[in-house]
């Protein structure tokens, strides 16, 4: 425990909130970095990153062995958009007012906004002015969007320390692409952009309503079989609403997790428990899927370098800022722990795949996603190897 | 109301979103919403149907008519389509479930009866080929085609009409939480019967290809038939041992491993022509019968998955129904189904009969008996597969015989259940348990605070067990300084206090008198009467005049709280051998049995008690009389006949003093397994453990312990000189081994009992004194309080080894919490062959507690012992625990009870052959 006045109240924080102490965020840095990496907010740490899934889909996918056939995945997604509403509702859950995460958040807004500019600037600045400026700051949009998202660095295994300011930012990284992604959704359904903003808050309220009505019936029932029933109807319901309104997944399950956190105990307890239950096989269903439904012609191998170059220099800038803003508890090369791309990311982009309808550049921004995203995995063993040495 | 409004808010939200949807979008998916819609409303239906005492499966089914494509058409013929896959896992699934339900050491104890029913049954099947041949020309299938083809038909047809169905039955038994001789014969039978259903299903299908499609030759058909059937058993098998492999070595992710099978077996099962629900039922009794700890995991693993998915089946099964089909063939239907019934009806009746069962089950069983679901379905579907035109008419009357069936059978099954007393939530028989010692007592601590603290000896536990399952008053003595102090009306509390489940009467005795009754005659008595132990029996006129009283005080006390004269009191133990007498003469029609928890004396040496006729008579008052062992009811059957000329039956499980006639039978207690299994994932159970480690010294790399009161025929001094011969022998291990022992202070008022107090501690002192290194962990680390049962799980989780070291126990069921606490499949027992427990647990290593040297090589034996050694031999403890619990205990007994009126009783109990050498 340090003798830092933010530190000690971020461990007051963390005190109150999980009953138990946490190591300080600098004692944590100095140990280096040299790990894993956990996927979302919440989400347990994994023994692979997605990439393996993701190259695990592609293999299993209609462009390999084909056992994931168009027929299958078509039979998945149903599974897939509560896949979508689970990670949303997880990071939904995560946020609260506290002072600490109120600070997490704004650091990891900044690295998240930072790395989505710079990916939005890179693919406006190099598409062929033929192509249309509108569609190209669209599609860096979206890519900025999906690149924004990282997976948080896992502790050591001493440490239990999860709750770190470290984690936080790289778990909160996930509110912007979740956000800006539903609104952007919104966006390509409607043609104004009046008509969109209220398209969002229509959704946004049926989700709420949606979630209330979940969050009620868990509430209600003290039976452990009956809550699960629940719990698993409610995200089904989230995840279905949002499938039939075209809508994001993620954003329904984060509007329902917001709600849910603010609805408090006991059913957010009951939720967030059985959620997390179901989390783990949903989120490697999602990426085995997501790596299933990608095509990835060669023609885009430009554009996809383009994206983990652009992404990995948006990180590294993102990640310095933030460690500039919250002093002490960041490292300053903070932003190249966060080059592992984050499981909104792709969410967010299978999220697209589904329900883009006309947008031609969908299968495009696609393949780049899930692409750059494994290339960002890769990127990431190297330099996060170089960083702790 | 708050579920009305969530529902409300639902409906609203379903409405209203197609008013949401953007402008010109394409047709939206509507799977998720659909299910997540049905999820909800069905259980809420389900719920609303559990009120008026109908099963919620039933409230699942008729939702999904009214959602389904004839009626609200919100489930349409496409979604049943997309639905389709989940189906297939969830039909697999329930498979699965039906082999984990099969454990075959429980049905071995009622294999005989169970062959006769299943067989008397296969008789309904022939009745129905009968039928269903005689009426097949007026069968909308093939009326025209007879011969040798037209036997084939009706065949398949009646295999498939036959067929029961497993998930409804476990889902009626677990929904309802019925516990007893019906709902284990039903599901027993349901299963078994299925699996050969199973069997001569593919076999028909394989004549049926042979005779109607002339495909193949006969070597090609057999080889195809053991492909399938053979196939489906060696899969469902390697499935099962692979699935047991990783729940026992990784054990993570257990849902979509789950899932991930359910789907294997689905998919590769139609995809390789094998039979998918028989591959998966015997994975189920393979993970189940093999390897019970992991089919425990799995079952936790299942509760937590299968609901949604078997809710979905059921409302998409209600949302298939054809209800213009039922229109169409209805009546025909009906009579099928009515046939179908009666056959099952009647064959039950000889089968019971010829099992020497009680025929007045013959209706519960029956109820159980007429569900149909998911293996008849899918049998129709396979024919209308296999064999387009007529296989599909079949499909079409089948399918109406299962709506109808599938309609009454969960609710009639569990009327059933309800009227026989096997749900405990509606059951109207309180049971009244009686014992001297009460399950909580109320303290003032030093504060000044009222705390409560449960029992914590195992018989206790044991049968808080049963309380808490069964409703009911127990009536005990108030010995809680606090104990008058929290009493409402009537003297009763409710508890436990967490979760208020039964009531507790409490009695109030005089302490002189109860000193008497207790400390004297009960404990200075017949304690070490019944105990071979070197200690007299202390017989005292005024004591046994003490016992009288308070025997009359607390039949008095059962007379009050008896409601009807049908209700089941069961009387605890030697404290109480004259309540049933006493009771008799206020109430003589009443129902009593007793279990005599220790051992009952041999003829010679109950002579030195001066009462043992009065003893006796008292006892014989009861209508069924329990004891652990054979080798106890034959003691008592002796005594009996010798002492008071009464006629012992040939069966020698009655006998029958002047016009009284009393069941005497040997039933050995269990532990509630599953409570114990429980306690060790409770989320508060690492912390449990932490505690522990506060409380006791258990740095030493290994642990050993044992757990006892503190009284002399447990043989504590004998266990603590067997190891101190241990650790002469081997100096090694002197810092590296701590053998923890649990004394729980009992009955230190009376001298013997201080007296082997005190001989333990110094004995403890002596050998630490001896053998104990400084700054190392002690040899003996001795803690002399009780344990609540999560520390207890915990320290049994943590020992190499524990050591039951009785010198007469009735059964001791420490030994039995030891082996149901290891999931792990770790641990050793060292077990006196003097306790009952040995008489089950044969894996254990049994010593003599009075040869030290035996004694202290059976120790170093399981210091050394391989692992695979360790691990067999747990786990073939587990198995025999498992199949023997606290519940199986007590359904028998009272069980038994209740069919004294009908018939005698068949318990199946060890012979003398089987008693260990």
């Amino acid at each position: 425990v340090t003798s830092d006045p933010l530190a000690s109240s971020i461990t007051a924080d963390v005190v109150a909130d999980e009953g138990r102490l946490t190591p300080a965020a600098p004692e944590r840095a100095r140990r280096g970095w040299r790990i894993p990496m956990r996927l979302a907010p919440g989400l347990s740490a994994m023994p692979a990153p997605p990439s393996v899934f993701l190259v695990a889909g592609l293999a299993l996918g209609p462009g390999g062995l084909n056992l994931l056939s168009p027929h299958v995945l078509s039979i998945l997604d149903p599974v897939v958009s509560v896949a979508l509403a689970a990670i949303g509702s997880l990071v939904g859950m995560e946020l609260s007012l506290r002072r600490s995460y109120v600070r997490a958040l704004g650091g990891a807004a900044l690295q998240a906004s930072v790395t989505a500019a710079v990916i939005m600037l890179a693919f406006t600045a190099v598409s062929p002015a033929a192509e249309g400026f509108a569609s190209a700051a669209l599609l860096g949009l979206l890519l900025g969007l999906a690149g924004a998202s990282s997976a948080t660095p896992l502790p050591a295994p001493e440490v239990a320390d999860r709750d770190s300011m470290a984690d936080r930012i790289g778990g909160f990284g996930d509110v912007v692409p979740i956000v800006a992604g539903g609104a952007a959704l919104a966006w390509l359904a409607e043609a104004s952009v009046a008509s969109a903003a209220w398209l969002l808050l229509l959704t946004i309220a049926v989700f709420a309503a949606t979630a209330f009505a979940g969050w009620l019936l868990v509430s209600d029932t003290a039976s452990d079989a009956e809550q699960r029933v629940f719990a698993v109807g409610a995200m089904l319901l989230l995840a279905g609403t949002a499938a039939f309104l075209f809508s994001s997944a993620l954003l329904a399950g984060f509007v329902g997790g917001i709600l849910w956190r603010t609805a408090g105990a006991p059913g957010h307890q009951y939720l967030a428990r059985d959620i997390r239950y179901m989390q783990h096989p949903l989120v490697v269903l999602l990426l085995v899927t997501a790596g299933a439904h990608a095509d990835v012609p060669a023609v885009l191998w430009a554009a996809i370098a383009l994206y983990t170059a652009s992404r990995a220099i948006g990180k590294a800038a993102g990640g310095f800022w933030a460690s500039r803003v919250l002093r002490p508890f960041l490292p300053g090369r903070f932003g190249f722990q966060l080059l592992s791309p984050g499981l909104a990311g792709i969410a967010l982009a299978l999220n697209l795949q589904q329900v883009a309808g006309t947008w031609e550049l969908a299968p495009t921004f696609f393949a780049i996603v899930i692409a750059g995203s494994i290339a960002s995995d890769v990127l990431a063993v190297f330099v996060t190897r170089e960083v702790g040495a | 109301m708050r579920r009305l409004f969530a529902a409300s808010l639902i409906i609203a939200v379903v409405l209203s979103v197609r008013y949401v949807q953007p402008d010109g979008a394409q047709e939206p998916p509507t799977v998720a919403l659909a299910l997540g819609f049905t999820l909800i409303v069905a259980v809420l239906i389900g719920d609303i149907l559990r009120r008026f005492q109908m099963p919620r499966l039933t409230g699942y089914l008729l939702f999904g008519i009214l959602v389904g494509p004839y009626v609200g058409n919100l489930i349409s013929e496409a979604m049943a389509r997309q639905l389709q896959p989940i189906n297939g896992i969830a039909t697999v699934l329930i498979a699965l479930i039906a082999g984990l339900t099969l454990n075959i050491e429980r049905v071995r104890r009622r294999v005989h009866g169970m062959a006769w029913v299943v067989g008397a049954l296969g008789g309904a099947a022939v009745g129905l080929f009968f039928v269903v041949w005689l009426a097949w020309p007026w069968l909308p299938i093939s009326p025209s085609t007879g011969g040798l083809v037209g036997l084939v038909m009706a065949a398949l047809f009646t295999v498939t009409a036959i067929t029961f169905s497993p998930t409804m039955t476990a889902a009626v038994i677990s929904e309802t939480g019925a516990r007893g001789r019906v709902s284990d014969l039903v599901l027993a039978i349901v299963v078994i019967v299925d699996l050969i259903a199973l069997v001569a299903f593919a076999v028909l299908v394989q004549v049926g290809r042979v005779v109607l499609q002339d495909t193949g030759d006969d070597v090609s058909v057999l080889a195809r038939l053991a492909w399938e059937i053979g196939g489906a058993i060696a899969f469902g098998g390697l499935i099962g041992s692979v699935l047991a492999l990783y729940l026992r070595y990784v054990g993570r992710e257990l849902t979509l491993m789950l899932l991930g099978v359910c789907a294997l077996l689905s998919q590769v099962g139609a995809a390789q022509r094998i039979e998918p629900l028989l591959a998966a039922m015997t994975a189920g009794l393979v993970i189940q019968n093999a390897s019970t700890p992991q089919g425990d995991a799995l079952k936790t693993a299942l509760q937590r998955v299968a609901l949604p998915v078997l809710i979905v089946f059921f409302v998409s099964t209600g949302a298939s129904l054809q209800l213009d089909v039922l229109r169409s063939v209805g009546l025909l239907a009906m009579a099928l189904a009515g046939a179908r019934l009666v056959l099952i009806r009647l064959s039950l009746a000889g089968g019971l009969r010829l099992a020497g069962l009680d025929r007045a089950m013959g209706g519960p069983v029956w109820a159980g008996l007429i569900s149909q679901a998911g293996i008849t379905l899918g049998f129709a579907s396979v024919l209308a597969t296999e064999f387009p035109g007529w296989g599909s008419q079949m499909q079409t009357l089948l399918i109406a015989t299962i709506a109808l069936n599938e309609l009454i059978g969960p609710a009639l099954f569990r009327l059933s259940l309800a009227r026989i007393g096997e749900i405990d939530a509606t059951a109207r028989l309180p049971l009244l348990v009686v014992s001297n010692r009460e399950p909580y007592a109320h303290n003032y601590d030093a504060q000044g605070q009222i705390t409560v603290s449960p029992t914590t000896g195992g018989v206790a536990v044991a049968l808080d067990a049963l309380m808490r399952e069964r409703n009911g008053v127990w009536i005990a003595y108030g010995d809680g300084t606090a104990d008058k102090a929290v009493v409402a009306e009537g003297d009763k509390v409710h508890v436990p206090i967490d979760r208020p489940a039964y009531l507790l009467r409490r009695l109030w005795l005089d302490r002189r008198e109860y000193s008497a009754y207790y400390g004297g005659f009960a404990n200075e008595g017949l304690w070490p009467l019944c105990h071979l132990v070197d200690v007299r029996p202390k017989f005292r006129s005024e004591e046994w005049a003490a016992y009288q009283r308070v025997n009359a005080q607390f039949a008095a006390a059962i007379d009050q709280e008896l409601p009807t004269p049908d209700t089941p009191v069961f009387i605890q133990d030697y404290h109480l051998a004259l309540a049933a007498a006493s009771l008799r003469e206020r109430r003589p029609g009443a129902r009593t049995a007793l279990f005599w928890h220790i051992p009952w004396p041999y003829p010679d040496r109950l002579r030195i008690c001066p009462w043992r006729r009065e003893l006796l008579e008292g006892l014989l008052a009861n209508d069924l009389l329990a004891f652990q062992l054979e080798r106890d009811q034959r003691n008592f059957l002796l005594a009996a006949s010798e002492e008071l000329g009464a006629e012992v039956e040939d069966d020698g499980a009655r006998v029958r003093l002047g016009s009284r006639l009393t069941s005497v039978v040997a039933v050995p207690i269990g532990v509630d397994y599953d409570r114990i299994q429980a306690v060790s994932r409770t989320p508060t159970f690492d912390a449990e453990r932490e505690r522990l480690f506060a409380r006791i010294d258990l740095r030493a790399e290994i642990i050993g312990v044992g757990v006892d009161r503190l009284d002399y025929t447990k043989g504590i001094p004998e266990r603590l000189d067997a190891l101190d011969r241990v650790f002469t022998e081997r100096p090694a291990l002197r810092g590296r081994l701590t053998f923890v022992q649990v004394g729980v202070p009992s009955r230190s008022e009376l001298g013997s009992y201080s007296a082997i107090a005190s001989e333990i501690s110094t004995k403890v002192a002596r050998i630490n004194a001896r053998h104990g290194l400084p700054g190392q962990p002690p040899p003996i680390a001795y803690y002399n309080a009780a344990l609540e049962l999560p520390a207890l799980v915990a320290l049994y989780r943590l020992a190499r080894f524990c050591i039951v070291s009785s010198l007469h126990d009735g059964m001791n069921l420490v030994a039995k919490e030891f082996v149901a606490a290891r999931d792990d499949e770790e641990g050793i027992l060292v077990l006196s062959s003097l306790a009952g427990a040995a008489q089950e647990l044969r894996q254990a290593l049994i010593i003599n507690p009075y040869d030290v040297d035996d004694f202290a090589q059976a120790i170093a034996r399981a210091l050394d012992m391989p692992q695979a050694e360790r691990q067999a031999r747990m786990r073939e403890m587990r198995r025999i625990v498992a199949g023997r619990n606290v519940f199986s205990w007590a359904s028998d007994i009272l069980e038994g009870l209740e069919s004294l009126w009908t018939r005698p009783l068949q318990y199946a109990v060890r012979t003398p052959e089987d008693a260990p050498v």
